[in-house]
């Protein structure tokens, strides 16, 4: 008996590797970028309960029930004439997103409407893309905006440590010597776009989280934070800088960020209203999950993510006409990590963002359980006048950490002078 | 029986958007609860249930199980009814009852109700049966269930369960009521099977288990599923 055990236990072992070695070889055959005719098809996913099957352990994952749910997305495949390209199980929001493609000569708003209707589906909505919101402009002098900040002082008392940051962004440069180690954790979310080092992610990466004190580069704004490198947009042409991502990968990776509790994420990016997106951004706001979404300048109301309700709204400094609600933050001649390991300079609301995120990091060191909506009062409360001399005002991250640390974060007497403007 | 089968089918006919699921399984050791009821050998067994989308659930599962006279291989049917809920934290929480039933042995048969909650990854549960394996006391076990990725396709399972019986066994005599057992492994899932590889740990073969079968406290099982 215990030979064949043994024997067993080989078999199993030999079968885990080879699966491991499946995914390598076969894990992304599906392109995520082709999405002009493509539906995103909800179905219901129970939540974990009771099945004897399961083994009395329980263990439990979206897999069981997968095969149900499968074949009722074949039934409605074929009803509907279309091909099913992809599926990713969201627990947060008690769905199984399915990815169709329905014909070239099928008239997809019509398609959602019938889908929508069909009791066999949860809900059902086109996929949207969304674009990266910076701009490379050589002509900004060269001027490092975290003095703004105060820095050094700010990380006298946080430096981010501990706090779970998801960057849901293009693929970031592990091994950049400003980021090595910092990255605890990265992951792709995009089929047919081979992983890579993109420009904006690595950026962005660089400003939330470089390493400090190394003697080399830029220091992050949360230099101590477990920065989540989440993949979910993808550089088209590797010399543009210019990124895109889909409902289903943002969808894919904000889910990720649920199920791996981030306390903060980072979306850099804008696009159209998604109700997918919108609901996964309704569950990461019940968790106290703080969002924080770049400013699309191009758009009145800022744009998608950055004008949904819990979304933190950050434009840069140089913004005109920010958005009512919208926080400023250092928006351009940003130093920062880009691929290659080289360091330059970057400008944009994405960038503007990535300090806020940070800076919610440290926050959230200080205060681990506080309600976004304090942590946006604390952000709030009092601001520097912008570069822009507009009505708008620069988060005053001093003031905001002394808010919540309760004892002077910069220099008492800038604090204390520094010009107070209401709210916007 | 016939009445439930009826039942059952015009639930899963009547509502387009419920899903029903289940799988085969071939097990080398029937652990429950940490005791062996297939008297250490191979295991057969047969799954399905059903999910509506409002949070009902109801199922059925069989084993065939060698119990008091390892000679004769029986069946163990459980079936079983519950509704789950789902919180806006991601968290859910779950009631239910099951009646398990055998075969040859109808004298173990008992029914028990149960309260759970389960995050994605990390589930706990209690059960109480007033007549656990029909016996004239009644038992309370506790379980906590995880399940961690390494793989996109690899598992790690642990399970830890805590049995309290306040009688003493019927056939050992012997007055051990409290049972901890404990189980870790890997599965690994392919596209619709399901291999997993466990060792499965109990504090006490004799306890408080009413049945007979357990040789050995600590079993290394294998098990292949194909879901469906």
């Amino acid at each position: 008996m215990r030979i064949v055990r043994a024997w067993l236990l080989v078999l199993l072992c030999l079968c885990a590797a080879a699966c491991a070695r499946l995914d390598r070889v076969t894990g992304t055959t599906v392109d995520d970028s082709s999405t002009e005719q493509q539906v995103l098809v909800m179905l219901h996913l129970a939540p974990t309960h009771f099945r004897p099957d399961v083994s009395y352990g329980g263990s439990y994952n979206a897999r069981v029930g997968g095969d149900a749910r499968r074949r009722i997305a074949e039934e409605i495949a074929r009803q509907y004439n279309l091909t099913i390209t992809n599926d990713w199980p969201m627990p947060a929001l008690g769905i199984d997103c399915f990815v169709m493609e329905a014909a070239r000569d099928a008239s997809l708003p019509r398609l959602v409407e019938q889908l929508s209707r069909d009791p066999r589906v949860e809900s059902a909505q086109a996929v949207n893309l969304f674009h990266v919101l910076a701009h490379n402009d050589p002509l900004y002098p060269l001027q490092p905006s975290a003095k703004l900040w105060h820095l050094a002082d700010l990380h006298k008392i946080a430096t981010g440590r501990y706090v779970r940051v998801a960057e849901v962004d293009t693929g970031v440069e592990l091994d950049h010597p400003d980021l090595a180690g910092r990255v605890t954790l990265a992951r792709n979310f995009v089929d047919g776009h081979p992983d890579a080092a993109e420009e904006h992610g690595t950026a962005v990466a660089g400003i939330i989280a470089a390493r400090a004190d190394d003697g080399i580069g830029i220091a992050g704004i949360a230099p101590e934070a477990k920065l989540m490198a989440l993949r979910a947009c993808w550089q088209p042409a590797r010399r543009d800088d210019a990124a895109v991502c889909s409902s289903f990968t943002l969808a894919k990776a904000l889910q990720f960020a649920l199920d791996q509790n981030a306390q903060v994420v980072n979306l850099s990016l804008g696009g159209p209203r998604d109700r997918l997106l919108e609901r996964l951004l309704d569950a990461a706001a019940v968790r106290g999950i703080t969002v924080v979404g770049a400013v699309d300048p191009d758009v009145r109301d800022g744009g998608f993510p950055a004008s949904y309700r819990g979304v933190l709204a950050v434009a840069g400094d140089d913004a005109h006409d920010a958005p009512v609600g919208a926080l400023l933050g250092p928006g351009r001649d940003i130093p920062t990590t880009t691929v290659g390991g080289k360091w330059g300079f970057v400008a944009g609301s994405s960038f503007a963002a990535a300090h806020l995120t940070g800076l919610v990091a440290l926050l959230r060191e200080l205060a681990p359980n506080l309600p976004p909506q304090q942590i946006r009062e604390a952000l709030a409360a009092r601001t520097m006048p912008s570069l822009a001399g507009e009505r708008h005002a620069i988060v005053d991250a001093c003031a905001a950490i002394t808010r919540i640390a309760g004892t002077c974060a910069c220099a008492c007497v800038v604090a204390s002078t520094t010009k107070s403007s209401p709210p916007p | 029986m016939r009445r439930a089968a009826a039942f059952w089918f015009a639930l899963v006919a009547t509502n387009v958007s419920a899903q029903v699921s289940g799988s085969v399984t071939l097990v080398s050791d029937y652990r429950y609860r940490g005791v062996s009821l297939s008297h250490n050998r191979p295991a057969a067994q047969l799954a399905a249930v059903y999910d509506d989308p409002r949070g009902w659930y109801a199922g059925a599962f069989a084993s065939t199980v060698q119990l008091a006279d390892p000679s004769n291989r029986e069946l163990q049917a459980i079936a079983f009814v519950g509704y789950v809920w789902r919180f806006p934290s991601g968290l859910s929480s779950e009631v239910g009852a099951n009646y398990s039933a055998f075969t040859g042995a109808r004298g173990y048969s008992y029914p028990e109700v149960y309260w759970g909650i389960a995050s994605e990854n990390l589930s706990g549960r209690l059960y109480y049966a007033p007549r656990y394996f029909a016996q004239d006391s009644d038992a309370i076990y506790g379980e906590v269930n995880g399940s961690q990725p390494l793989l996109d396709r690899v598992h790690l399972l642990a399970h830890a369960g805590f049995l309290r019986n306040s009688s003493e066994n019927v056939y050992t005599g012997r007055a051990v009521t409290h049972v901890f057992d404990a189980r870790v492994g890997v599965a690994v899932d392919f596209d619709q099977f399901s291999v997993q590889l466990s060792w499965i740990g109990i504090s006490s073969a004799s306890a408080a288990y009413p049945v007979m079968g357990t040789r050995s406290r600590n079993a290394a099982v294998v098990s292949v599923s194909r879901s469906f």
